[in-house]
């Protein structure tokens, strides 16, 4: 072979190759249910999309009808149509909860698509604030979700492992959690364990309430929907009796303080009596089940029924003061496998 | 700017080599070899412009400083000396400045309980190759091995972007006399395919394999004092197939991209890890390192001696080894390397004169790569204690069972998803083979022919690099250095 043949079929070659790899790994077995081309014995189960995809992928559905839209943490993640038989746009395993990242998103998106925003359901539990990379500051989330997949970078090595993944688990018939589906549900972690006081206390949370711009973010972003006149519902999920014993008292009276600086209200459901004592109630230790997350939801819809949960500036540390009295009134070791040691 | 990187695989590399050999059609030689220059500089100072000025003040003085060695060798024999080790001296405090004075005061510190600040100074990207370079272009300008060079070609010798950041250290009679030649001057194709082949070899080594096996290797010296028997060595091997792959495939892009300017950059690995002694071993790794403690450390050591006999020689050898062991990094656990690997030698040494027994050759090689295996260890670890913590591990202090060794390497992958461990696995056995029984990149070079199969190999890993390399671009280890 002459040199300068060997030098055009090494450029041809690479791009044949390359298109052929991108093809079988994006196309043909999809692990992230990103085209949705192909759905075969090897590929019915697939991995959670990437966060970015998944918000770009949510928000071109705002172009088509109207919805209500979910931010939070996993525990806000089971909000769905199933729960709550409404269009629900679920950002919480994409966007997640930092209000940073949740204003970047909000901001970016036309008057068409704000206009088509029923409300927000927006959990502030202690991990939305978490500082996760910043993804959403240098991408257009409003550019045609197919120009982001076409890219030249989109199979990454991480697709690669995942793809093989998803291969072998299809094909042994070992299926997993998909984006579409729920987990393994009303399956206890008999783990739980009751922390010592020293446990309690998360220096690093305490850094993370105390980030003045995502406590600013929040600010801004509550504005913002204000000025667009979109309804937007701040809560805190239902929480077992044994998670809110485990929790430090003094970091969530600083997370409400932080929080209030920045809007008038939020519903707190952390306690609700004879539903947070309830362990079918919760998968595992701090993730709702099915029944729950419906009953939550249907709380947060009825503005009468939540005027009872609502907290403000001026009620927050009775709030919690009652809070405290309610959780230690119970003999959590009745929550424990094997009961008090 | 990485070498594994698309901004240098698609944008500068072509950029710079259309540019080179234009210039050489219409701006001559000269043009062609300012085009190089400043296409190094600006390859330098894309990691960090302020540095810029540091390489270029550097190569300015050392520029200066050997042709007034040369011009007064003769006739001002004092001043020349003066000169030559004011020049010495110069490289050794920048040298020291930028890479070991937080080290010197953190020891001063600690031995007279003061409470000097440290400087936290960004060490310069091939500073200590940089540096190496123009210390024996001194030397050999004191001992009037230099001719006569022109600023641009001493500049392009210091800078040319293959071997600026990381090596192979290079000779200035190697280099020079190279762009000199008009045979070089032209387009070569069959450079250019040969170059295109070693890069793709280079690139998969280090993105493939190397980046491969860092996920691992780091996650294991992570848990230092968790590592059992297996999960030590495994994570050991780990590490020694990932410096090498990271290292020779940094070496194999040096290479490649140097042929595309009809340049042929000296060799600097020949299968190290199928050595069969620890003098075999440094003649095969990180070649030209070798070769500059031999000429400018160990042998005007040696000439101190009156007489050499065979333990002055050892003693020269270690002291040449330890100080390139702490030329690698400003911390004790190189200069324990470099010590371990000078007492290696000299025990090798003995052998060879005194005992002059023969080993089977497998044994010898055992010997030879756990030797090697453990002193990878200081050279990869953080500080003394965690070093001796992977030792420990090795040698069962941390549990020997090898049930619990299973469980406990499986808890070393817990953050990693199954699909990956599994792929680790299947490159740290790929590894071993290519290391230990496949040709090296200097063996497929010299046999390469453009046939239907070498198109069809590089082409793959090439495009299985890319996808690799996507969103996910790693430093290679000796940029630290």
């Amino acid at each position: 072979m002459k040199n300068r043949i060997w030098l055009i079929s090494f450029v041809l070659g690479s791009l044949v190759f390359y298109l052929l790899i991108t093809t079988v790994i994006n196309i043909v077995l999809d692990p992230y249910q990103e085209y949705g081309w192909v759905r075969k014995p090897w590929n019915i189960s697939k991995f959670q999309e990437d966060r970015r995809t998944g918000a770009i992928r949510l928000i071109e559905r705002l172009n088509e009808g109207h919805y209500s839209l979910v931010f939070g943490t996993s525990r806000s993640a089971y909000i769905s149509r199933e729960t709550t038989g409404k269009n629900i746009l679920n950002f919480s395993n994409s966007v997640s909860g930092n209000p940073k990242d949740v204003y970047a998103v909000l901001t970016q998106l036309s008057d068409e698509q704000l206009a088509h925003i029923d409300k927000i359901y927006y959990l502030l539990d202690r991990y939305a604030f978490e500082n996760r990379e910043d993804i959403y500051s240098d991408i257009q989330l409003n550019a045609p979700y197919s120009k982001e997949l076409e890219s030249f970078r989109n199979v990454t090595r991480k697709k690669w492992y995942d793809s093989i993944q998803m291969l072998v688990r299809n094909v042994s018939g070992k299926h997993f959690n998909t984006v579409t589906e729920f987990g393994d549900s009303n399956l206890i972690d008999k783990t739980w364990t009751i922390r010592s006081e020293q446990e309690l206390f998360f220096p690093e949370r305490l850094k993370i309430f105390n980030d003045p711009e995502s406590l600013n973010a929040l600010g801004k972003l509550d504005h913002f929907c204000r000025e667009k006149n979109i309804e937007i519902i701040y809560f805190t999920g239902v929480s077992h009796v044994l998670y809110i014993y485990n929790t430090d008292f003094k970091l969530l009276e600083l997370q409400f303080a932080n929080i209030l600086d920045q809007i008038d209200h939020f519903y707190s459901l952390l306690y609700i009596e004879e539903v947070s004592d309830k362990t079918s109630n919760f998968r595992d230790w701090a993730h709702h089940s099915k029944e729950l997350t419906r009953y939550e939801v249907s709380i947060l819809d009825d503005l009468a029924k939540r005027q009872r949960f609502k907290i403000t500036k001026q009620n927050y540390r009775q709030y919690l003061s009652q809070l405290k009295k309610n959780i230690y009134a119970y003999d959590v070791y009745q929550f424990i496998e094997g009961g008090r040691p | 700017m990485l070498f594994s990187s698309y901004i240098y695989i698609f944008s500068f590399l072509p950029i710079v080599v259309i540019g080179y050999f234009l210039s050489l059609k219409w701006l001559g030689s000269r043009g062609a070899k300012m085009w190089l220059v400043a296409a190094s500089l600006f390859f330098y100072a894309w990691w960090k412009l302020i540095y810029l000025p540091l390489l270029a003040g550097s190569i300015l003085f050392n520029f200066m400083i050997s042709n007034l060695i040369v011009k007064w060798r003769k006739s001002h024999v004092k001043w020349s000396r003066l000169l030559f080790f004011f020049g010495i001296f110069a490289n050794v405090i920048l040298l020291c400045t930028f890479k070991y004075f937080d080290f010197f005061i953190q020891n001063f510190n600690v031995i007279f309980q003061s409470n000097f600040e440290l400087l936290h100074l960004l060490l310069p990207l091939g500073i200590s190759f940089f540096t190496l370079q123009q210390i024996a272009y001194l030397v050999d300008s004191y001992d009037l091995i230099v001719k006569k060079t022109s600023f641009f070609d001493y500049c392009l010798f210091v800078s040319f972007f293959p071997q600026l950041i990381a090596g192979p250290i290079i000779h200035h009679k190697q280099i020079l006399p190279q762009f000199a030649r008009d045979d070089n001057k032209r387009l070569n194709a069959s450079h250019i395919v040969k170059g295109i082949y070693i890069f793709c070899i280079g690139l998969a080594k280090k993105v493939i394999i190397a980046d491969t096996l860092a996920a691992y290797a780091n996650q294991g010296f992570d848990v230092a004092s968790q590592l059992d028997f297996v999960s030590a060595w495994l994570v050991s091997f780990a590490y020694l197939f990932q410096l090498y792959f990271d290292f020779s495939g940094y070496m194999d892009m040096a290479i490649g991209a140097a042929l595309f300017f009809n340049i042929r950059l000296p060799d600097n690995f020949k299968s190290p890890l199928r050595a069969t002694s620890i003098i075999n071993f440094w003649q095969r790794w990180h070649i030209t390192l070798s070769d500059f403690i031999t000429a400018y450390l160990y042998f005007p050591m040696v000439r101190l001696f009156k007489k050499i006999t065979l333990t002055k020689a050892i003693f020269a050898t270690v002291m040449a080894m330890t100080i390139a062991g702490f030329w690698h990094g400003a911390a004790w656990t190189f200069v324990i390397f470099g010590l371990y690997h000078g007492i290696g030698i000299g025990i090798n040494q003995f052998w060879r004169k005194q005992v002059n027994i023969k080993i089977p050759r497998f044994l010898s090689w055992i010997i030879t790569i756990t030797f090697v295996d453990i002193s990878f260890i200081f050279f990869r670890a953080l500080s003394l204690s965690d070093a001796v913590k992977v030792v420990r591990g090795l040698t069962g202090l941390n549990g020997w069972g090898v049930l619990s060794s299973f469980a406990n390497a499986r808890s070393l992958f817990m953050e990693m998803d199954p699909a990956e461990v599994v792929f680790i696995m299947i490159i740290l056995l790929l590894s071993a083979f290519i290391a230990l029984f496949c040709k090296n990149s200097i063996e497929i070079s010299e046999k390469f022919q453009p046939t239907f199969t070498s198109v069809t190999f590089a082409c793959f890993l090439f495009v299985l690099s890319l996808i690799f390399l996507n969103k996910s671009e790693v430093e290679f280890i000796y940029f630290n250095f």
